[in-house]
């Protein structure tokens, strides 16, 4: 096969990615690069926490300039809609 | 005694009905239509089902048309023949 | 008695099945119980996987739509329970 899941995800470098972490998280940020084990390096990263408080669903948000994530937290990676 | 591998067992259960239990609360019930060395498998129209570890009732989850390749990585038991009655 | 050609021959069962279903509509469903289901981009040995036009639910389609994905969605490997035709 020439074109690997891991070849399409190059296509994303310097592109805004969202990012689904296990454990109700998710992070938005640009993709400096990546490895194998799909550990990641965003910039200008927003990280988004879910969690339910009394029934109700809430989110809160954290800023970075740069951050690593590893791989074992991630789930799925794409384009942000809004991006589109 | 003639020695028989583990992974034999799999092979004489290809064609034939297969239970396969996973190590979460998860079952899937088909017909075993492949499997490599990493015990992944292939069922033809399976079947999936989650089963309470406390109550032991099973709940379908959806049925597969076709075939299904299933991560042989949280396999935890195989059962050739299939589904064992009052389960 | 199964031999070395019997195992090669399985191993290209799987292999087989994923060359089978490259650019056909799937089901993947990950170990958090998310079922993705779209058009089979790419898949390697590692089961990471890659989705066009993907739509995201709750353990089986009766369950409502929780997203749509417009562009590629890239699941990772080890996440991955199965991977069904549709």
């Amino acid at each position: 096969m020439s074109n690997t899941p891991l070849d399409l995800l190059k296509l994303n470098l310097d592109e805004k990615v969202y990012v689904k972490l296990r454990g109700a998280r998710s992070m938005t940020g640009t993709l400096q690069a990546f490895d194998s084990h799909c550990n990641i390096v965003l910039s200008d990263a927003v990280e988004t926490v879910y969690d339910i408080v009394d029934g109700e669903m809430r989110s809160s948000e954290r800023s970075s300039e740069m951050v690593f994530v590893r791989g074992d937290s991630v789930t799925l990676i794409t384009t942000p809609e809004d991006e589109e | 005694m003639a020695e028989i591998l583990p992974l034999e067992v799999i092979d004489k259960t290809i064609n034939q009905p297969v239970w396969i239990i996973l190590q979460s609360e998860r079952e899937f019930t088909g017909t075993l239509v492949g499997f490599d060395d990493f015990v992944n498998v292939i069922i033809q129209d399976a079947t999936e089902w989650t089963t309470s570890q406390t109550t032991g009732i099973s709940e379908k989850v959806m049925e597969h048309h076709g075939r299904l390749l299933l991560s042989g990585n949280n396999i935890n038991m195989l059962v050739p023949g299939g589904r064992r009655s009052g389960n | 008695m199964s031999t070395v050609a019997d195992k090669s021959e399985a191993v290209s069962a799987s292999t087989q099945f994923l060359s089978d279903i490259i650019g056909k509509p799937v089901y993947v469903k990950l170990h958090s119980g998310m079922l993705y289901t779209g058009t089979l981009e790419s898949i390697d040995g590692f089961m990471n996987i890659a989705l066009s036009s993907a739509t995201e639910h709750y353990e089986n389609k009766d369950n409502g739509l929780i997203n749509t994905y417009n562009s590629d969605v890239f699941l990772r490997g080890t996440q991955v329970m199965y991977i069904s035709e549709v």
